[in-house]
Order: structure tokens, then sequence, then C-alpha cells
């Protein structure tokens, strides 16, 4: 792992960094992807620089209507998501983030992140490259320079980043009133699922955006046009080449066509030309090409319909609570001198703690071997299977894809700490802030269930009857959290290894949603596998802390 | 009969400590002075390791011992047959152990101060290795069992031999020849034919493998692990270390899911050896192992893939009269439990049917795969698969509905299985089919006749618009409780009752894994019932080999029905012992299950099993015409499980079972290329997310009781299971017209099946 570890205040000091560590050092913000990348010895770089205290990274700014908006280099996917101005202007993007993997990575990846780790398979690459959008990279000695796609990403998993540069903010020029778009993936399940294929599609219509768009008949003669007249259509499509391209000859020849069902159908086997796929796990070459072209199709049907934001949730789950959704805005300061020796402060589970031996780990660990809780569960250490989910400043994070330094100064909620934002009997009216739990009051150590050895107890002097199970568990004493209550009463625990996950996800979403639908329910759930259940008992266990 | 606490919802009694994060996981436990071992895996297929060099490993920062194959008292383990060495590599005792025959073949232990320093010497372990040939095809493997139905030629020469006491490479086999299949034939209208083909499945339970060894106070080399047989799992550490049973002590903390992949040693005697010659070295501090992902996924067994080939013929009344098949399991690199799953198999790939005529040869075969294991079900669904999509291809051809046609064949009380002998009574099998049909919305008429729901009347939308399409289909299944084939199935339980005039307390003592099924609730629950005091003053104290005698395994649905029976037997002598004015008053009782009979190796007569489970399905789904995309919309399944002793943790296994095989069914996509995985993480290996379940599932308990079972109970973990992948098919069928004999009907499968194409190139 990392030998040190820097989190400089200001662009500045991040590119003076940048400048004395070269290659050897990294950028980190969300860590979703550098984390990974480190643990399977892609990258070891010596030294981390965590941009995610700089003020203002993590800002979605507007130029002005009509024209682009600018995303820092810290905007995570979920900020995407929350964003009405996106989602109003910028629809493909949203909708790109919203399909990337769960709540908790979509929390802690950033769209720049996703950009620099330049897979073909990245979602938010495809709408920005279908939006023009650009790239701005700065660099202590050289100052800013702004990059098109097509010169950003070089091809898999390259880009023009230089070792010394950053990429301080991305500029998506916003969707014109004429114009409507949208993003289409093909995974190969409902959920966290990597893109088999996806398309981003953005037409123009001088019939659209000025309130007489025509209704759809097909009984018309086609000499006077049912169907909008493309002036300007853009197409990308991603998992199909090197980096994402450009469907020009489907773009070209869909200019000045009436968007009938001919019209849409040549246009997407234009747009499986484009393609060059290669056959890998996921899928082969040969489906991917169809796949293209069901994709492009149905995208330009939605659009034609004005249907593409049919499936888009009148409130998105982010898991994030009441929290803002800033990551790293507790710290007290940023930390720019390293000191490997330094212990890691943080309030965990409302105690001040200090971990003297944490850096160079991640969060799960830190948490796990140094903190000695080990309710938060390692089932993957990718970010796939949410047993490790924590609270980290209020927000459902992967805990196995975070940094313990990023910890440093923040607030961090286990599942051992969830009983004790219980609602208590006194103050059952006015819930507590969750992201505020229990400061100020007496801590008693939990009651201990006879659940095997203890943490600290000798084996070579241990009695025997290591594992007493009884069916008076629950004590009087047990204060629970209504969640965990429910799981207990629905029988959402069988084996339990994936609960403590399931619990952190669930209990967020309660603080954010307190009357959640059933979808948004399985929402919060997607970033949480189990494998016991078939999660119904899980379902139901949140259904019943619903008051209706 | 009135029962207590039989029937009733008990709340599980782990759930408190696991939805606190008190509980403790193996990977959980930490000791003071604990040191942490990485294993080396082989990484390759097949070779043999010429020479091996740990002196720079040895020589790294933290690192405290290195052990190789030559440290392993008795280089050899297995459930079934001991043909896998502990460790790989030269200067073992066993003969052969040089080679590593898959790529979780483990070739070295590195024990350091801590995990990262571990692995990092891990690295420096130099190897000489000398590749071998890889065979990954069964049929090329044991080239004299290939050709189909008819094909065999015993004449045809193994290309190479994989293990020195297997000149063939084929590892195990059963053959049942009932009545006259030439004549079961000519008495048929109607003859079906189809070769199927079942993936592997990769168990992919939350908890990866880990543990901790230590030597305890009483010298016994001490293993606390997750597995599913504490007994068993003791008496193989004490094989490979050459030490005698009671120097070993095996005990369980949480399980974090099982499913079967834990039954066959993972962590267990790499630690243990770890452990006592750390002692020998003077070394006195336990030692702690957790795998990765990845590490998990190569390093245990898989569901065996299978080939199955079947020809069934019927009158046109719908009567079957003769069943054909063969079956070629993928027993991967080492035993295993091959032979317990391919019995399965070998009675359930003609169904749960009487059939007159019945010809069946089963073949499991070495290759350098992953080996087959132990899975929920063992061996049944694939079996099954074949049986049930045999049958939904005869209702088709009879133009009889499938329900209708199961029924017409169903075993009941009496009838007799393939292997010649009547079942065991109290089979509710007509009973699932009746209740899975009525509320999937089959109807029955006036003369009889069952008809099938329309494709889209139950569906949420009701006129699927162009490209999805919808479907039905329905199966049915039967599975036997516990190993059996001749095996004496036992299981101990010991109850101490404490008190004065009443029973203040009752101990019980009971092996058993409760690796998430909820064992556990449910022994508390039969020993409450059976002593006949409150659910409260019952204390469960589980295993510890060194405090308890064995269970037997958390497998084959047989923990509930054998622990009832011990814990019956316990109870009623601790009891009379209470009623002596014993204090405590003791009772201890081996429950030995029914007598069966292996089969007869030429014609397979003989009397498997004491005990049958029962199961019927209907599924629902959604065909995505131009993606290929399956959505399974709504399941049903009806399940005869006796009496429910806890009907809420019944439901969950009923849920959590069906959901595990529509993983099976539709999505789990297990890739390999010459003996390599390729989906060796969560990210590639995919399993159900929330968001992929049936918007509705309908689990129905049926109760038609065992009699022989604890309260009437029999085993049911595993029947959910069984029929899943067969009544997808079918509703895939029925949606779209294509057959498809092989799954996991993943998207592109599908997409190439409804454009008739078939092989997916560039993949394995």
């Amino acid at each position: 792992m990392w030998q040190s570890y820097f989190a400089p205040g200001t662009v500045a000091e991040a590119l003076e960094l940048l400048a004395r560590y070269g290659d050897t050092c990294r950028l980190i913000a969300g860590g979703t992807d550098l984390i990974l990348e480190i643990e399977r010895g892609i990258r070891a770089p010596q030294t981390l620089i965590d941009i995610s205290r700089i003020p203002g990274l993590d800002e979605i700014g507007r130029l002005g209507i009509g024209d682009s908006f600018t995303l820092g280099a810290n905007v995570t996917h979920n900020q995407v998501v929350a964003s009405a101005d996106l989602v109003a202007h910028a629809f493909p993007l949203a909708r790109a983030c919203w399909l990337v993997g769960a709540p908790q990575i979509r929390n802690r990846g950033t769209v720049a992140g996703n950009c620099v780790t330049a897979s073909p398979a990245n979602d938010t690459i495809t709408p920005l490259w279908a939006m023009d959008a650009t790239f701005t990279l700065a660099s202590r000695e050289r100052g800013e320079r702004t990059l098109t796609c097509a010169e950003f990403f070089r091809g898999v998993r390259q880009t023009a980043l230089r070792p010394e540069e950053m990429l301080v903010r991305i500029n998506v020029p916003a969707l014109k009133p004429t114009e409507r778009g949208t993003f289409l993936k093909l995974g190969l399940r409902q959920a966290q699922a990597i893109s088999v294929v996806n398309v981003a599609v953005i037409l123009e219509s001088r019939d659209w955006g000025s309130g007489n768009s025509p209704i759809p008949n097909p009984q018309s003669p086609a000499s006077n046009p049912q169907f909008p007249i493309i002036s300007h259509a853009r197409i990308a499509l991603g998992s199909v080449a090197p980096t994402i391209v450009r469907a020009a000859e489907a773009e070209a020849y869909l200019a000045g066509k009436e968007l009938t069902d001919e019209v849409i159908a040549h246009a997407a086997e234009l747009a499986a030309a484009a393609a060059r796929p290669i056959s890998d796990v996921r899928g082969s070459a040969e489906y991917r090409r169809d796949m293209v072209r069901v994709l492009t199709a149905r995208a330009l049907r939605q659009l034609r319909a004005g249907t593409e934001r049919a499936d888009w949730p009148a409130r998105p789950v982010l898991l994030w609570g009441k929290a803002n959704p800033r990551i790293g805005k507790s710290a007290h300061a940023a930390l720019s001198v390293p000191n490997p020796q330094a212990p890691i402060s943080l309030l965990l589970n409302g105690k001040p703690t200090t971990l003297p031996t944490a850096r160079g780990k991640t969060l799960l660990r830190a948490l796990r071997e140094d903190a000695g809780l080990t309710g938060t569960k390692e089932g993957c250490a990718e970010g796939e299977c949410g047993a490790c989910t924590v609270w980290l400043d209020g927000v459902a994070v992967m805990s196995c894809l975070v940094p313990a330094e990023q910890a440093e100064g923040c607030e961090v909620i286990t599942v051992e700490g969830l009983a004790d934002l219980a609602p208590r009997p006194a103050s059952h009216l006015t819930p507590q802030p969750p992201s505020l739990p229990g400061k100020g009051e007496p801590t008693s150590p939990p009651p201990i269930l006879g659940e095997g050895p203890g943490v600290g107890a000798s084996p070579l002097l241990a009695g025997e009857g290591p594992g007493e199970r009884s069916p008076a568990g629950e004590g009087p004493e047990e204060r629970l959290h209504p969640i965990q209550r429910a799981f207990i009463e629905a029988g959402a625990v069988q084996c339990g290894y994936c609960t403590p996950g399931l619990l952190m996800s669930a209990a967020k979403l309660l603080e954010e949603i307190p009357q959640p639908t059933a979808d948004q329910v399985k929402q919060a759930l997607t970033g949480n596998l189990c494998r016991c259940t078939g999660y119904y008992k899980i379902l139901e266990a949140v259904e019943r802390t619903v008051v209706r | 009969m009135s029962y207590r606490t039989i029937g009733t919802n008990v709340p599980r009694i782990d759930a408190p400590g696991k939805v606190t994060g008190k509980t403790l996981y193996p990977g959980d436990i930490v000791y003071p002075n604990m040191l942490h071992m990485a294993t080396l895996f082989a990484g390759r297929p097949h070779a043999r390791i010429r020479a091996l060099d740990t002196s720079a490993a040895a020589a790294a920062p933290g690192v405290v011992a290195v052990f190789t194959a030559a440290d392993v008292p008795v280089n050899e383990y297995g459930l079934q047959l001991k043909d896998q060495p502990v460790l790989c590599g030269p200067g073992s005792n066993k003969p052969g152990a040089d080679v590593v025959r898959f790529v979780g073949d483990q070739v070295a232990l590195v024990v350091a101060e801590t995990e990262a320093q571990a692995r990092a010497a891990c690295k420096l372990i130099r190897i000489e290795w000398e590749d071998l040939p890889v065979l990954t095809d069964p049929e090329l493997a044991a080239p004299s069992l290939a050709g189909g139905l008819d094909g065999a030629d015993p004449a045809r020469p193994v290309p190479f031999q994989l293990h020195p006491h297997s000149a063939d490479n084929i590892c195990y086999g059963y053959r049942i020849r009932k009545g006259d299949i030439a004549a079961g034939f000519r008495a048929a209208d109607v003859i079906v034919e189809g070769v199927y083909q079942t993936p592997v499945q990769e168990h992919a339970y939350l908890q990866p493998e880990a543990g901790v060894a230590y030597v305890d106070e009483a010298g016994r080399v001490t293993v606390e692990v997750a597995g599913q047989w504490a007994h068993e799992d003791q008496k193989q550490i004490a094989h490979a270390l050459g030490l005698p049973l009671e120097q070993v002590r095996v005990i369980y903390p949480a399980i974090g899911g099982a499913f079967g992949g834990r039954e066959d040693m993972s962590v267990q005697i790499t630690l243990a050896l770890a452990a006592w010659r750390l002692i020998q070295r003077g070394i006195r501090r336990p030692v702690k192992t957790i795998w990765t992902r990845e590490e998990s996924i190569i390093g245990h067994g898989k569901r065996h893939a299978m080939k199955i080939w079947a020809r069934w013929g019927a009158r046109r009344d719908g009567t079957l009269t003769a069943a054909q098949v063969k079956v070629i399991a993928d027993a991967g690199a080492y035993m295993y439990t091959s032979n317990k799953v391919l019995g399965n198999t070998t009675l359930t790939c003609t169904g749960p049917y009487e059939i007159p005529h019945v010809a069946v040869d089963t073949h499991a075969v070495y290759t350098n795969n992953v080996p087959g294991a132990a899975f929920r079900g063992f061996g049944g669904p694939q079996g099954n698969f074949a049986a049930e999509c045999q049958m939904n291809k005869l209702a088709e051809a009879l133009g009889m509905d499938p329900v209708e046609l199961r029924l017409k064949n169903v075993l009941t009380d009496e009838k007799l299985l393939s292997t010649g002998t009547p079942i065991p009574g109290g089979v509710g099998l007509t009973q699932t089919i009746i209740a899975a049909a009525r509320a999937a919305g089959w109807t029955q008429d006036e003369a009889g006749h069952w008809h099938k729901p329309l494709a889209d009347s139950r569906s949420p939308i009701p006129n699927p618009q162009p490209p999805i399409r919808k479907g039905i289909g329905f199966a049915c299944g039967f599975k036997n409780v516990g190993f059996s084939f001749g095996y004496q199935e036992n299981s101990y339980a010991r109850i101490e009752l404490r008190g004065d005039a009443d029973i203040r307390e009752a101990v019980v003592y009971f092996a058993g894994a409760d690796c998430g099924q909820g064992n556990h609730t449910v022994v508390v629950q039969m020993a409450a019932e059976a002593l006949g005091i409150p659910l409260e003053r019952v204390k469960l104290i589980a295993s510890d080999t060194a405090l308890m005698g064995s269970a037997g395994s958390a497998s084959a649905s047989r923990l509930t029905y054998m622990a009832g029976n011990a814990l019956r037997a316990a109870a009623e002598k601790a009891l009379a012992a209470w009623r002596n004015e014993d204090r405590p008053a003791v009772g201890e009782h081996v429950y030995l299950a029914p007598k069966t009979t292996p089969l007869d190796p030429e014609t397979g007569y003989g009397k498997p099993n004491f005990a049958y489970g029962y199961v019927a399905q209907a599924a629902f789904v959604a065909v995505d015409t131009e993606t290929g995309q399956v959505r399974v919309e709504r399941f049903v399944s009806a399940d005869d499980v006796g009496k429910a002793i806890n009907p809420q943790q019944v439901i969950g296994q009923i849920e959590g079972g069906v959901v595990q095989a529509l993983g099976y069914a539709v999505l789990e996509n297990w890739q390999a290329k010459d003996g390599y995985v390729l989906t060796d993480r969560l990210s590639t290996y995919l399993i159900p997310t929330v968001l992929d379940v049936p918007d509705r599932l309908d689990a129905l308990i049926v109760e038609v009781p065992d009699p022989n079972g604890p309260f009437g109970a029999r085993g049911m973990a595993e029947m959910p299971y069984l029929p899943v992948a067969a009544a997808v098919a079918a509703a895939v069928y029925d949606a779209t017209g294509v057959r498809f004999d092989e799954f996991p009907l993943t998207p592109e499968r599908v997409w190439r099946g409804l454009r008739g194409r078939q092989k997916t190139p560039g993949t394995a």
C-alpha cells in the first residue's frame, strides 16, 4: 500500500505535490477505482494526494443559461443524480450516473475519476462524449489546458493526462431547448453491472422545445411529416472499442431526416457498424454489435416519443441521509504535512478515537484491525457486496474502497453504533439527527452476547464451552435501532454476514426518506448482496419500520 | 397434535448478535500474540513441481515459518477418497503429490507477524514448474464414455492418466437396469430425446474461508473455522497430521453461509498443520488466516457441470413406459463428494415418477477443472433439469397439460423407485403439484383435465408489447433426505436438566452447524417441545468436538430430521432420569436413521434412502426478444416439508433456495478456459441483487407428515432449489417457442437461441 499521504487544501498545493512526486504519486478523490488498482497491483503509488478536502472542487457550476456546466474534480455520481439542473439539461449524464454501481459507490466515485480511469465500459464517458464535453487539466509549470474527448481519451485506460497534471474540471455543454438526449445501458444484471454495451444519443429537432411537438400519427400521409425532423444527431457508443466512439455515419444520416421507424432502423444499423467490439467474459463481439443496434433504436424511439425520462425516479435514493453530501467537509483542516507515524483521529460511533497504526490501509481494515470493530465485514474487497457499508460523515460508503486517512477528522458510524441512534423512549417523538449520534451522552459498554470467545480472550487459557447459544440472546437492557429489531422479527437474518451492511444501507434510507416506496427500498439495497434470503424478508423488515 | 413451540415463528436465537455486529465469524476472532498465515495457490491447472525454494520467503521481514508438502505428516485428504494432497510439491510421502491438478491446489503456507508480510513473502517462493497437458472436457478425459446414449466404447484409449489410482480417469459411476428398456420403448407411442448441459455454479457465500488455530490447554490442536460437519473436519485434520482423533478439536463460531461449499476442507488442515508445526518449534502462538474472495472462488469446489443424454417414452394416454439416461459429470481434479452427488443425480434424472423400464448410466470423470463438490441439491438439480425438460417435451408431444402429465405418473406411497424398491411413505408430491398449479392459476375442468393459465393473465402488464414475450413454465421434483445409499446416518444429542422441583434449565449439546439456515433455533424449539418446557429455559451448546458427539453434516437437508429424532430420544432419557431424581438429569442419544442399502452395481436395485422431500413450482417470465434478457416476474413454489417446525424459517429457505436457483438458471455464468478461472470475483461472477429477484414469490408450505420424521418433519432446504431451472426453461419456451436444453439463460445465450445460433465463440 501507499507510504505517504497528503491532503492539500488548495489546487495549487495539489499541483505543487504533483510536480514534486510525479509518477510515484497518484491523486485520489473517491478512491473507488484507485483502491482496486492498488489492491490488484495494477498501480503501486508510494504517495497518495487526496484532493477530496479541497474546497470548491465538489461544486457543480453553470456558466449561464444555454451554456456549459462545470463539474469540479470531486463531483460524485450521486451529486449529479441529485442535481435538478443536470437532470433537466444534461439528462444523458444524469442517467449514466444513476446506472453506475450502487448508492454507496455513487457516493464516492467521481465523474472525473471515472474519466481518468478511462475504461471504455465506464458509463459517464459515453454521455460526456456525446455532449462534446471538454476536460480542463492543470499543472504547476504549464497552467491550464482544455482538451476535447478525442484529445483526452487515448486508448483503453489511457488518457492525455501527464504525471504532473490534474483534471480540475469537466465542462459539459447543456442540452439546448430543442434537444433531447438519453443514455441506455445493457448490463448482465439489474444493478451493480458493468456495461456490456451503452449508448448516449442526443437529437435536435426544431419541432421540440417550442411546445408544438407533433403527435405521431402513423395513419397520416408521409408527405406531411408526422414525426420530428432531426436537424442534428449525436450518438456515442461505449464498451465497443478501445475508447468511446461516435457513430459518425449514423449521425450524418439522421441529419435532416424525419424520424420514421425505417429511419430509426437504418440509423441503428449504421451505429452498429461503427462498433469495433471485442469478445470477453461479458459478451461476444457479435452480440455487442447487435446490442448497439438494439439500444440505439430504443433510444431513438424513446426520444421521438419523449418518454426517455419515464423511468427516472421522482426522488432518487442517494443514501446520504440528511448529511451534507460533500465528503470531507467535517475535516477540520487540510493535512498538508504527512507524518507516517501520526495516528488517525476520528469520531467513531460517537466517541473520539485515535487509531495509531491505521495509515496505509483501507477504512475497512482500520475499523476491523485497529479499532477492533469486526461487525463491519469484508466479502469481496472490490465494492461489489456491500458487507463493509458504514457511514462516513453521514454518507453510506463501502469502507473497503476508502483509504483510512480519508476518515481523519470525520465521523464514522458502524453497525456497532447503530443501536445508539435508536430513538430513546423520552425523545422518540423528536428523533436525534442520526448524523449526530449520542454526543455528550454517557457511553456504557454494550452487553456481550454469548457468541464465541471475545476479542482479547486467550485461547490458551480459555475454558471449555465456547459456543453457548441461548434463546434469550437479546437481554432486557439491549437497545436496538428499529431496523435491527425489524430484521430480527421479520426473519431477515440467516447467515448474517451481509446483515451489518444491509442495516447500514436501510437505516440510512429511512433517515433520508422516512416513508420510502417499495422501489426506493430496493434501490437503497442494490449495493448489498445477500446469498441466503433471496431478499424478501429483508424488504419485509424495512417495510415493517415504515410508519404509514 | 398440538404443540407449544413447534410450528411457531420463534425469532432466531442468533439474530440479536448478528444485527448488532457482535457475533464473531472465524475472520473476526482475534487473540493476543496471533500470527497470520497466507497460502500459496498453484495458479496452474496441471503441472509438476520440480523444485521449490522457500529460502527468500523464510528470510523475508516478519516471516516466522514456511511450510511445504514435506512438512505434512500424512499428505492426503478427501471426504470420500483421500486423493488430494494437503500441499503439493516434492518431498512428500504421498505418491503423485508433486503434481498440481487444478489452479486451486495449495503449494505452501507462510506464517508471519502480519497478514501483509505473509502475503508478500508468498510471492518470494521460487517454483520450478513443469507444465503438463490439461484435460478440461470429461468426454476427452474419458473417451470410452463419449458418444451419447448408445455410443460408449471401452476400447477408446485415455489420453493420459490424471491420478495414479485411476487408469480410466473415471472417478465414480452408477448403473440402473429396471425392467426391459427395449420393451419399454416398443410400448411407447411417443419418444422424446434431449441432450442437456448444466453449468458450474459457485456458492458465493458472503463469508470467505477463514479460521484460527492454536494448541489448547489440553494439548489439542484446535481449529475455529466455518464448516458443515465439525467431527468430519476433526477426522480429516487428525488423519493428515497423523494424530489421534482426541488430540484434535474443531469449534465452529458463526458461519457466513455454506450451501455445501464448506463440506470439503479449505483452511482446516492447513491451519492445524501450521499451529502444530509451530508448537513443535517451540512457538506457542495462535495462527489466523483469511482467504480473499478470489482465493475462495478458486479454492473450494463447485456445483458439478453435467451433460445428460435422455430418451423417454410414453403411451398416448400419458403413461410413462421407459426412460434411458446417461450422465457425464465433471468431477474436476479430485473426488470430493462426487460419488454422493452422482448418486442423487442417478435417482433424480428419471424424475419423481414411476417408470416401468429404466436404464441409467452415470459417470463422474476427473479433469483439471476446479473440483465438483457439494452444492445445495447435491446433484439433484442437474438430474431434475433433464427429467423435467423431458416431461415438458412429452407433454407437448402428447398434447397434454404438463401438470396433468405429472399427476398421472407421479410417485405416491408404495410406488416403485427406479431402484426397484418402494419409496418410503408419506409422499406429498401430488399435493405440492396441485398446490403450485392452483396458485399459479391452473384450473381443472369437470372431466378432470388441467388447463394452463394464459401467459399474461397474472402478469403486471396484461398485454406485453413487442419485443417482450411472456410465458409460464411448470416443474416438480424430489430429493432424498440424508446421504445414505447404505451409509448409516446418525446424530448425537445430549440434554442435561438442572433444577430442583422444576426444570430450571435444560442444556442441549448438539454439534450441528448453523450455516445460516437456522438449525440452532429449531434445535432449541424441538428440545423445548420434547421436554415440555418454555423455550427460554433451553440453552444450546453447539459445534465443539471436545464437548459432544457427531451430529453429522449440515447437508443433504438432513439436520432438522436427524437432530429432532436425536433430541426427542435424548429428552425422553433425560426426563426419565429427572423422574429418577438425578440432578442434573442427563439424557444422551445417538439416533440411527432407518436402514438403507447401496445400489446393486449391475442393476441399481436397492433401498437408497429413508426419506424424501417434495416440491412443485411455476415460473412466470418475460423475455426481451431483442436483447435476450429473461426476467422472472413471478414464482410459485409449493414444498412438502412434512411439518414446518418454524414456518418463517421454512419460508426463508424456500425464498433463498429459489433465488439461488434463479441465479443458476438465468444469471450466474461461470467461465473457465483451459483450466483457468475467468470469473474469480464477485464483479465477474454475478449473483442476484435485490433488483434481480421476482417481484412476487409465493412460498407455499405443504405438510404431509413423514412417518419417521420428528413431529412429522422432513428435510426441506434443498428441494425448493431443484426444479427452478426446468420451470424457467419451460416458461421461456412458452414465451418464445425456443427450447433451451442448456443454461444459464444469459441474455446472449437466449439471443443466440432466438436466432437459431448455437455456440458462443471466444468463451469457454
